[in-house]
This record gives structure tokens, C-alpha cells and sequence, in this order.
């Protein structure tokens, strides 16, 4: 075993030795002490810094990262695709003992597509939208000339049947979007493999497809490194990467910060942002458990400062973690980790200190902003955070939600059905005959895949759109149907707010953060003037965010920050039905478990009934009291969360679940 | 009880913001809005930085340039520089008031089109169509073979030429702001209806107006200049930089500089314009559009 | 799917019978807008015709009948072909056209080709380039635009023909005086045609699938060339078709700029002496090059982007 040493700081064991080691050594990837920037000096950003890892031939690797955790760099800059203005340095970054940072531009275009191949996430727009699926593949049997001109035609079909797609002579004549979604990945696959390349590079395959079909886009992977080709794998998605990874480097900020076996990644984690990672996965825990474990949102971070990056968001983090860049350290045979305080696997990490502490002279906003969130958890922490009520359903233990009648329903839905009409003149049914109620205080989860009228039944029980039949009643009024004048909703509108999947589009672009909230806290009839102001912080601490952003405009905002904004002006005007649609979908896994926790808070807050609209079981199972499971336009089942879920009746309720990993 | 954060560092940041906006100009805008600032000054006041325009000296005629006469003279012996600076200010304001007429007439069409019902809509739409499926040229000319030549006749035919562009425009905004997500938020709080037409429609619509309407401008600048060219619009011996052309015709093969430094005039308001055009569009994309 | 396809046919023959009796309903207008006696225009300012002769001219030109029944009369005779007497030429309006469109349009032709050449060029060298190339490139495409074409060939006729005396001066005999008039529309066309092109290039090689072929061993020049050009020529294309609407108009002043004969000598004069048949004819010319043209160009977008047929023959 020897080690690196990387200035002083940084030691790297020697990549552990493989079983088949020796047998195909000359394919093998070498990524040793990589660095990559971007920009000039003064505005430097370092995307990547000093990753290593080896992968062996027939072996998968997993990177795992958050957006901006320089995972996808990582992967470009094996392919040579980092793009002009990234600053590439590296100890040793090789494949097949081919040197990858000497390669002149004609080299480089053997080994991209011939020797290493890249696969991009939604087929739809990584294969040429306007070729034909025969023309995509015929381009790298061309390119690298593999087999003779008059054989590409028999070669596109041979491989189509390969990675598995039905009726090749037909499909090869098609273009992307003539094809499922799961077809066409699949396509996007057979264009990457055409020339036999030995690394197969996956950045994010499956993250727009809908479940049921990601499952056997995984599994083609896994039958191709099965043939022997390596593959490295990025995704933000442990789920996704525990199907298929010999081996998971989890990153952040640039840097690999845990390393080991899924085992030792996914059921021992050692890093508290692994941890928190793992945590922040919904469908990995049981309803009303907290799911952020971070203290900060993530913004204005100092992560290129000499500490651990993780420092300013993690509970542990000392004098030492801010001042001290922890390497990569053995904690357990082929498990590394580089924290100062590796959390034991039994400890439960909400049992640690939970308030992180000031040090003097940090940045006060931050600490204050931390101080403002932990504040928000203890005043309606209680209710959810470490409730009895579990699993054990509906309960009417918690305050927020004693003295309230369960058959007061708020609102209910009759038999609601919408036609569109389709591009080519066919009537198309978004929604048909759906029903449902929802009591006061309570949360109905509203799941299905993409086109299943989870979003029309959202805009019809919002008064977006007025349904061709069925009713929506809000407070025993009718609220929106045929013959419903907007004249009639206005004055209660008020009381059913909503939040959106893009936030950003639903902030007009010209309005600060302050002119946003308080648009929406006149409407509860706060004058004009300082007190309006004042009620306008007031909401923004109550959803964790600065005074500071007052000023900001939507653009200038982050993800999360958009949707704590969201989540502001919706409960501004004091509404007593929320409705969330796919609330989360745009996050990353951790601001989207801060989001699930905040939006717990202020139900349990502010006693709201919540109809939560998402395609993620594991989201919906966490929020929901009741489930409505659709498809195409029906329901396919309804009932108690814990019932659908745990015992579903549908055989479609049960392909949702086994594809998203979660046993009934 | 929480106290407003108006704290001085609040206030630091905001100013440390505004500094840092006028430093990232680029080098190209700050030039350009300095070529303007000139253009602005010569059509107030041309008697600042030039001679007369209109004195003759037959001794002086068709003499290259020189020190005394930067821009040479022409062929009365009149001096091109002054010519050039007294021309600013018709040929600028023909473009200006051109402008002015087709964004107040698009203004007018679109906001009709964007907010009347389905069949208006149609209608107003349609004729838009009819005119803007004729060059904007011919139509100027359509416009002045009506109302005769002359000055102000070129000016309105110009404004009529391009007003179905911006009205076009106008209809499109109306129309996608009126379907976003930020409108339907809003009709969500329970705004009335005309409190959301002035809040939030018109704003955004409107907005990038100000951006095609400096675009327009530069057009029309040199429509303007090519209908005096033709012998529609002003007409020499009055300075103005088409008539200037015009006049420079008979002298291509003795005396270029009569017609290099009318045309260079002109190109060089139109490509200021069209720089800080694209700033002021770049700017705006930024702040409010992805 | 045939049945939609000839009513998507259909739809778009009767958008440019619209589009045509637009034209002719604006030419019409503006005729019975001009201020003043009809007869006195036809007449011409310096006219000493008799009360009796000027009643005959106007019951021989139909002006004393209601305007609904000229207005028939009118699209009748447009229908047929016939679009009237000149008022000062003595000759039939279609005449007059027909003599002088052939050099205008070839003028027009070159112009539109060349541009595209230019623009194609000068985009494909420079898009996804360094900062420096495409700085550069934009500089140019800005001065193009910003300047007006008849002033380019006013410098062009300076250099080339009176100092180098490599073109000729004036006049329409050959190609050699073709290639003047045409290189100075050119020039500001390609400057509008270089931007949308090159903004159009860069857009379609910032997507994945450009990446995708890059990762596949293409070069950047061959992703430039093989796909991220077919994506950025449906709206050059579009362009294109509109800017040759528009060159009618700018050929009035080149050709005025060369001595050409051709549609701007004639235009001009009629403008001038408000010989209004002449003014309606040629408008009624620029509509049917537009609906020619834009029947082109969707045919042709439909060709290179096959997503637009379902859309083609929808709408």
C-alpha cells in the first residue's frame, strides 16, 4: 500500500486491489489528483479538486453529488469535453495507460466514441431531434470506421436488438421524438456503443424517465459492464446508483468526501453529508420524521476556503473543520472518508449537538440565519419532529390539529373531467371523472407519472381552468365548474393558494423578493407602510430566509431560496387550503428535504390542508394522511397513505412502488 | 418581535451593487453612449462645433480635407464638416419622430388586439399581416405618393411603415404575460382584474418595447436617410445627410469626401444606437427572462 | 392523414388569396385617399382640360360610379390581370411592370444569394469559436446592418469604378454590372443573416445532443456543418424569406444608386407624379413575391426540421 502525498494535507491510498486486476490492466481508467477550474485569475472557480479514483474493466463506478458538486465536470473532463475555458490539471488522468492530458485534438477524437463513450440524460434532446435514429448510430460506425460502409445498415439494426428495442427496422427510420421516452434512451445507448468503447460514461441516464421505465435502463447498464466495459456512473440519486455501483464516491464542492462499497455507503455512513444525503431521501423514511439534517441553505457559502467545505452547513463542525481540510482517511477496509468527525453508523445524527455554533467573528447573517431556522423547527418542531404519530397514520395527538371535526371537509372534488385537443386534432382526456374530499388540516397526496392529470385536476381545483364537468367545492361553496364566474371566486381567493414546481415562473420578473410577499400580504388586509414591511420579514424568517434578499430579484435567487419564497407568499394571505404541485421535483435531494420540513411546519403552523401533487412515491408517502394514485386521466386508487401503500389493490400502485424501491 | 433589517450594511451593499453595475458596461456601450451624448449636442446646438452650413466660397470649392476644412468642401465651397453637424439634427429627429409614430400607433394596435376578444383580435391581426407582408419601403412610398414628399410626410410614412412590427409585438407580450405563471399567481390572490392589467401585464409587456423602439430607431434613421437620398424627403441645399448623398453623386470620380463623411455620419448614429440597444436588451434579458 | 394534408394545403392557399386581396384592398384605399379630384391627379398639376373634357375622363374611368362598384370593378379586372392604364405613360400598367422586373429581380436574386453565402461563411468559421473570432464577426455583421445599402454602393461605385475602373459605371448590360449593385445589398443583408445564423449555431451547440457527437469523435467543425446547421436554418430561412420582401424596397435606391433600370425607376417616378395605377401594381407585384416566397420557405422548413409536419399540416 503507498501514499500520496498531495501538500502536505492530503494523503490518497493506492486504489484497492480487484480481483480480475491483471487480467484486462490495459483498460483500466486513472483519474489521479485531478484539478479543474474555470475562468480566469480573480474569478476562478474551482469545479474539481483533487479527485482520484481508478476504475477497473467490467467495474462500475458511482459518483454521487448534488448540482455544482463538480460531478458532471469530473465526467466531461474524461472525455475531453470540459469545454475551452476549463483549466485541467492532474497528477495522472489515463485509460488503458493512454496519457489523456497529452492527446492533440485528432487523438482525442479516436478516443471519444471509439474507446470511451459519454451518455447525456433525456435522449430527446441528446440525440439530434431532427435525424433519424439510423443516421445517430451510422455517424459513430462511420466515424470510427468500424465496420465497412455497406454493412452500417445491418450493424444500426444488430445493435438497436442489443440494447433491447422492438421492431429495429422500423425504429431505426424514426427520430427521437417519435419514440417513449425509454426507447429512446435506449437509442441514445446503441449510438454510444456502436464502436465498442471500453468506458462508458452515464451522466445522470435515467433522471427523466418515469420510474417503472428507469429500471430497465438500469439494467441494460448493468448488462453491458456485465460484457465487460467499465462504466462510470453520475447520478444525484442513491437510489439509482445503489442498483448498480461495485463502487459509490460521494462528492461536494469539488471534492470526493466518502468512498466505499454501496453496503458501506448506503448502510454505514461515515461523512454527515452522506448522512444527510441519505436521510434527506423521503421514501427511505417513515412519515413525520425530520429530513434535513443541514443547518444553512447552501447560498453565499465560502466553499473554496482552506476548511472542510462542508464545514458551514454541517452540526459538527469545529474550529478545525473551518480552518483544516480533512483528507481522505481509511474507516474500514476499502472505505474512506475525509471528515474530522466521522459519525458512527448507530448514533442517530439529531441525537448530536444540534445547534452549531458561533464562532466569533464568522459571518453573523449566517449564523443568524441558522438561528432563524432552528428557531422555526422549535416552534412547530414538536408537533411533527419526533411525534409518536410515526407511522401510525392520522393521529389526533398534535395540536395544531386537535379540536378540528375530521368530517369538516374543506374541500371536495366531484367527478371533475377536461379535454384538450391534441396538435394533430384529436381530443385527448386529461382528467376524467376524478373525486376525491379533503378535511381541514390534512394532506392529500396526489401521485402519478407525467401525463397522468396530476396537473390539470391541480389548475382546476386552483380556478385556472374551468372543468367540462364535475364540480369543485371549496367551504361547501361551488368554487369551479361549468357556469362558475371568476367574479364569484375572487373574494375567497384568499384561502386557496398554491405553489408551483418553477417558482420562477411564477414571480413576476420585474418584482423584488419584498414587492412579491407583499403583494400577497395586502391581500390579508395589512396596510401599506412599515407595518407591511415588518409582516413581510416576519414571513421570510418564518420560512428560514434573510432579511437580506428583500432586495433580490426571482433571477437572483437559488432554487431553494425561490421556493422558500414560494412557500412565503403562499401562506401570506393566511390561506386555509395549499396546493403543492411537484413542489420539490426542480432540487436537489437535501433543499428539497429543507422544503418538505419547512412545508411540515407550516401546515402543522398554521392548521392548513395541503393537496400535494407529485410523481415521487417517497415524497408523497412522507407528506400525505390520503393517497390518490392516477393514470392517464383516472384514478386508479385512492384510500388511508398507509393502506395504499403499504397493501395497494392495483397492480398499477404496485409497479410504482417496486420501481421506486419501496416494499410494500 | 423581529425589527426590519435597514441596517447600514444593507444600504453598503446596495451601493457596492450600483458601482459594480457601471463598471461591468463594456468598453463598446461606454463609447457608444458617448457618440450619442455628442449626436444629442450637435442637434441642439450645431452652432457649437461648426461653421455655418449654407456660406458659399466658390474659391474654396471641391478642396480635399484639410485642417481649415476637416471634412473638405463641396462644390460651392460650403464646408462638409459644418454641413455634417447642422445635418444631425434633421436627420436624427426624422428618425426619432419615425419612431415615435410607429411605437405609439403599435402601442395602440397591439394593446387592441392583445386585450379585445377573439374576433377583434383576428381582424387587427390580419391587417397587420396584410402590411407587414409589404416591404416597410414600399409602404413609405405608398404612404408618401398619398400625402406627396417633403419632411414631415416622410416622417409619418416611415412611423406608418414599421408600426406592424410593434404592433406585433405589443400582442405577443400582452398575450404570453397574460397566460404566465406570474399572472395566474396573481389572479390566484384575488387582484381584480385591472389592478393585474396595470401591474403586472402591462409592465412586463411593454418592456421589451424599449428595446425594439432602439432597434427602430436605427432603422429608421436610415430610411429616413435613403428616402432623402431619393429625393422624397428634405431636400438640398438644406443639410441633411441623405440630401448630402444625393448631392455627392455628380462628384464620386472628383471629390469623395462629399460622400464619404455624410454616410459615415449616419453609420456611425446607427451602430451607437444599435450597441447600446443590445446592451439595454442584454440587460434586461438578464434581470428578467431566462 | 391525406385529407388533413389538403386542408393544411388549403389553408395556406386561402391565408395568401388573403394575404393578395389585402394588398389590392391597400392599394385601392390609398388610391381614394390622396386629397383632391381624381381627374386633376390623372391630369397631371399643369393640365388646362376643359370642365367637359375632365366630365368624359371621369365617366371613362368609372370615377363617377359609387365606390363599392369601383372597388368590384377593380378586383375584377386584378383577377383577370388587368391592372389598368398608367396615367402618365400611356401604356398598360402590366406592361411597364413586365419590362422592368426581370433586371430587379435578378438584382434581387444575386443579392439574397450572395448574402447567404457571406453569412454562411462568416458564421459557421466563427460560432463556438474563441471569444476573439466571434467578437470580430459580430463587429462587422454590426457595421453591415447599421449601414445603408446605397451608401455602401456609393463607395463601392467610388472604388471600384471610378478609381480602380474595374466595374462598369452604370446600366444593366451584363453580369459585371451586376456585381456592384449586388455586393452593396448583400453586405447589410449578411450582416442581419450572420447574426441570426451564428446565434442560431451556438444555441443548437450548447445542446446535448451537440455533446453527444462531440463524445462520439466528430469535430467541432463537423457538429457545426452536419447537425447544429440544420437546427439554426429554420429561422435563417425564415428570415431569409422576409428579407426578400424587403429587398424590393432596398433595390429602389441601389438602382438608383448604378443607373439600373428596373422597378425603382419606375416606382420612383410614380410616386412623384402620383400616377397611382403604376403604385397600386407594384404593390400588388411585392404581395405575390411574399406569398411566393413564404410558401417557399414553409415547404422548404418542413424539409429541414420533419418535427413541423404534423404542425405544417395542422395548422
Amino acid at each position: 500500500m503507498t501514499t500520496t502525498e498531495d501538500d502536505g494535507r492530503r494523503t490518497r491510498p493506492a486504489p484497492r486491489p480487484h480481483p480480475d486486476a491483471g487480467a484486462d490492466q490495459d483498460q483500466r481508467l486513472v483519474v489521479d489528483g485531478l484539478e479543474v477550474s474555470f475562468g480566469q485569475r480573480g474569478r476562478q472557480v474551482h469545479a474539481v479538486r483533487g479527485v482520484s479514483f481508478t476504475i477497473d474493466p467490467g467495474r462500475t463506478l458511482a459518483l454521487v453529488g448534488e448540482s455544482g458538486s463538480g460531478k458532471s465536470v469530473t465526467a466531461r473532463t474524461i472525455i475531453g469535453l470540459a469545454g475551452d475555458r476549463a483549466n485541467v490539471t492532474a497528477r495522472d488522468l489515463s485509460f488503458g495507460g493512454q496519457d489523456l492530458t497529452a492527446l492533440s485534438p485528432a487523438q482525442w477524437r479516436a478516443v471519444r466514441g471509439g474507446r470511451i463513450a459519454l451518455i447525456l440524460q433525456d435522449a430527446l434532446v441528446s440525440l439530434d431531434p431532427l435525424r433519424t435514429v439510423r443516421a445517430e448510430i451510422a455517424e459513430t460506425l462511420r466515424t470510427h470506421r468500424t465496420v465497412p460502409r455497406a454493412q452500417i445498415d445491418e450493424r444500426v439494426h444488430s445493435l438497436l436488438a442489443e440494447v433491447g428495442i422492438p421492431d429495429p427496422h422500423r425504429r431505426a427510420r424514426q427520430r427521437p421524438h417519435e419514440l417513449s421516452g425509454g426507447l429512446r434512451q435506449r437509442a441514445l445507448i446503441a449510438s454510444a456503443i456502436a464502436a465498442g468503447p471500453r468506458l462508458l460514461i452515464a451522466d445522470e441516464p435515467t433522471t427523466a424517465l418515469d420510474v417503472t421505465v428507469q429500471v430497465q435502463v438500469l439494467d441494460l447498464l448493468g448488462r453491458l459492464t456485465d460484457a465487460g466495459s467499465s462504466l462510470l456512473l453520475i447520478s444525484h440519486d442513491l437510489a439509482v446508483v445503489a442498483r448498480l455501483a461495485d463502487e459509490i464516491a460521494v462528492m461536494y464542492a469539488g471534492l470526493i468526501v466518502e468512498r466505499g462499497t454501496p453496503g458501506q455507503v448506503l448502510d454505514e455512513p461515515h461523512h454527515p453529508y452522506t448522512r444527510a444525503l441519505i436521510d434527506a431521501v423521503p421514501s427511505l423514511h417513515a412519515r413525520g420524521t425530520r429530513l434535513s439534517t443541514t443547518a444553512a441553505t447552501g447560498s453565499d457559502l465560502d466553499l473554496a476556503g482552506p476548511g472542510c467545505p462542508y464545514a458551514a452547513r454541517c452540526r459538527l463542525a469545529d474550529d478545525r473543520c473551518r480552518t483544516l481540510r480533512p483528507a481522505l482517511a481509511e474507516a474500514g477496509p476499502g472505505h474512506q472518508v475525509a471528515c474530522w468527525h466521522p459519525v458512527s453508523a448507530d448514533a442517530p445524527l439529531v441525537l448530536l449537538p444540534p445547534a452549531p455554533r458561533r464562532p466569533a467573528g464568522s459571518d453573523v447573517i449566517a449564523a443568524g440565519e441558522a438561528a432563524a431556522i432552528s428557531e422555526a423547527v422549535a416552534v412547530s418542531g414538536t408537533v411533527r419532529g419526533d411525534s409518536p404519530r410515526a407511522l401510525a397514520g392520522p393521529g389526533p395527538a398534535e395540536p395544531a390539529r386537535a379540536g378540528r371535526d375530521e368530517s369538516d371537509v374543506l374541500l371536495r372534488v366531484d367527478g371533475l373531467g377536461k379535454r384538450f385537443r391534441a396538435p394533430d386534432g384529436t381530443w385527448h382526456e386529461a382528467a376524467r371523472d376524478v373525486t376525491f374530499a379533503l378535511p381541514a388540516g390534512r394532506t392529500l397526496g396526489l401521485v402519478g407519472e407525467s401525463g397522468s392529470g396530476k396537473t390539470t385536476t391541480a389548475r382546476m381545483v386552483l380556478g385556472a381552468l374551468e372543468p367540462d364537468e364535475g364540480t369543485v367545492w371549496f367551504a361547501g361553496q361551488r368554487w369551479n365548474g361549468q357556469g362558475v364566474a371568476e367574479k364569484s371566486r375572487r373574494p375567497h381567493r384568499r384561502r386557496v393558494q398554491a405553489v408551483y414546481q418553477d417558482p420562477l415562473g411564477s414571480f413576476d420578473p420585474r418584482f423584488t423578493v419584498e414587492r412579491l410577499v407583499a403583494e400577497a400580504v395586502a391581500v390579508a388586509g395589512v396596510p401599506r407602510g412599515p407595518a407591511r414591511r415588518a409582516r413581510v420579514v416576519d414571513l421570510l424568517d418564518t420560512v428560514g430566509l434573510s432579511a437580506r434578499l428583500l432586495d433580490r430579484r426571482p433571477l437572483e435567487l437559488s432554487g431553494g431560496q425561490r421556493q422558500r419564497v414560494a412557500l412565503a407568499r403562499a401562506i401570506a394571505p393566511e390561506p386555509d387550503l395549499l396546493v403543492c404541485d411537484e413542489p420539490v421535483s426542480a432540487l436537489d435531494v437535501s433543499i428539497q428535504a429543507q422544503i418538505l420540513d419547512l412545508l411540515a411546519d407550516l401546515q402543522a403552523g398554521f392548521g392548513l390542508a395541503v393537496l400535494f401533487i407529485s410523481h415521487d412515491l417517497g415524497v408523497i408517502r412522507h407528506v400525505s394522511d390520503r393517497v390518490l394514485v392516477m393514470k392517464d386521466g383516472r384514478t386508479v386508487e385512492a384510500g388511508e397513505a398507509e393502506q395504499v401503500l403499504t397493501a395497494p389493490a392495483h397492480d398499477y400502485t404496485r409497479t410504482l412502488l417496486a420501481s421506486a424501491g419501496i416494499r410494500p | 418581535m423581529r425589527t426590519v433589517d435597514a441596517s447600514p450594511r444593507v444600504l453598503a451593499v446596495r451601493a457596492a451593487g450600483a458601482r459594480r453595475r457601471l463598471a461591468d458596461v463594456p468598453v463598446p456601450v461606454l463609447v457608444a453612449a458617448v457618440v450619442l451624448a455628442v449626436a444629442v449636442v450637435v442637434v441642439l446646438a450645431p452652432g457649437l462645433v461648426a461653421g455655418s452650413p449654407t456660406r458659399t466660397d466658390p474659391v474654396q470649392a471641391l478642396r480635399g480635407p484639410s485642417w481649415k476644412h476637416l471634412f473638405g468642401t463641396d462644390q460651392l465651397g460650403r464646408d462638409t464638416f459644418s454641413r455634417v453637424a447642422y445635418g444631425a439634427r434633421p436627420s436624427l429627429l426624422l428618425g426619432c419622430g419615425a419612431t415615435a409614430v410607429s411605437v405609439a400607433g403599435g402601442v395602440l394596435l397591439g394593446l387592441a388586439a392583445g386585450f379585445s376578444g377573439r374576433v377583434g383580435d383576428q381582424v387587427l391581426m390580419r391587417v397587420t399581416d396584410m402590411v407587414l407582408a409589404l416591404p416597410p419601403l414600399l409602404v413609405a412610398l405608398v404612404v408618401i405618393a398619398v400625402l406627396g414628399s417633403g419632411t414631415v410626410n416622410v416622417l409619418v410614412a416611415i412611423g406608418v411603415a414599421f408600426v406592424p412590427p410593434y404592433a406585433r409585438m405589443v400582442r405577443a407580450e400582452v398575450m404570453l404575460v397574460r397566460r404566465s405563471g406570474y399572472v395566474e399567481a396573481a389572479v390566484g390572490l384575488g387582484l381584480r382584474r385591472r389592478v393585474l392589467v396595470v401591474r403586472h401585464v402591462l409592465p412586463n409587456a411593454l418592456g421589451p418595447l424599449l428595446v425594439l423602439a432602439t432597434v427602430g430607431f436605427g432603422t429608421s434613421l436610415i430610411y429616413a436617410s435613403s428616402l432623402s437620398f431619393l429625393g422624397l424627403g428634405t431636400r438640398p441645399p438644406a443639410p441633411e445627410w441623405g440630401a448630402m448623398l444625393s448631392e455627392s453623386r455628380d462628384f464620386l470620380s472628383s471629390a469623395w469626401w462629399i460622400g464619404l463623411f455624410p454616410g459615415l455620419a449616419v453609420t456611425t448614429a446607427v451602430v451607437a444606437i444599435n450597441v447600446v440597444g443590445r446592451h439595454l436588451q442584454a440587460t434586461f434579458t438578464g434581470r428578467t427572462r431566462r | 392523414m391525406i385529407v388533413r394534408l389538403l386542408s393544411g394545403v388549403a389553408k395556406r392557399l386561402l391565408a395568401a388569396v388573403v394575404v393578395m386581396v389585402g394588398a389590392a384592398t391597400l392599394a385601392f384605399g390609398a388610391l381614394h385617399l390622396i386629397p383632391g379630384d381624381q381627374v386633376s391627379i390623372l391630369l397631371g398639376p399643369n393640365s388646362a382640360a376643359s370642365p367637359e373634357v375632365r366630365a368624359q375622363i371621369r365617366s371613362d374611368y368609372g370615377f363617377d360610379r359609387p365606390l363599392v362598384v369601383q372597388y368590384a370593378q377593380y378586383l375584377s379586372n386584378v383577377v383577370r390581370g388587368r391592372l389598368g392604364e398608367s396615367y402618365q405613360q400611356n401604356q398598360p400598367v402590366s406592361a411597364l411592370i413586365g419590362g422592368q422586373v426581370w433586371p430587379t429581380l435578378q438584382l434581387a436574386a444575386a443579392a439574397l444569394g450572395l448574402a447567404l453565402v457571406i453569412a454562411a461563411v462568416s458564421a459557421v468559421a466563427t460560432a463556438g469559436r474563441r471569444p476573439a473570432w466571434r467578437s470580430l464577426a459580430s463587429a462587422w455583421e454590426l457595421v453591415a446592418v447599421s449601414t445603408p445599402a446605397f451608401w455602401t454602393g456609393l463607395l463601392l461605385l467610388t472604388a471600384f469604378s471610378f478609381q480602380l475602373h474595374v466595374f462598369p459605371v452604370a446600366g444593366a448590360q451584363d453580369l459585371r454590372s451586376l456585381v456592384l449593385p449586388a455586393l452593396a445589398l448583400a453586405l447589410s443583408l449578411a450582416g442581419v443573416l450572420g447574426q441570426v445564423l451564428r446565434e442560431g449555431l451556438e444555441t443548437a451547440l450548447r445542446q446535448p445532443f451537440a455533446t453527444t457527437a462531440r463524445a462520439r469523435g466528430l469535430s467541432q467543425l463537423a457538429v457545426t456543418t452536419r447537425h447544429a446547421f440544420r437546427h439554426a436554418a429554420v429561422p435563417l430561412l425564415t428570415l431569409a424569406g422576409w428579407l426578400t420582401g424587403t429587398l424590393v424596397g432596398g433595390v429602389v435606391a441601389v438602382e438608383t444608386v448604378f443607373g439600373r433600370p428596373g422597378i425603382g425607376a419606375l416606382i420612383l417616378l410614380a410616386v412623384s407624379t402620383k400616377d397611382m395605377p403604376v403604385v397600386m401594381g407594384i404593390v400588388l407585384l411585392c404581395g405575390l413575391i411574399f406569398v411566393v416566397t413564404s410558401l417557399l420557405v414553409d415547404l422548404l422548413a418542413v424539409v429541414v426540421d420533419p418535427r413541423l409536419r404534423a404542425e405544417a399540416v395542422a395548422v
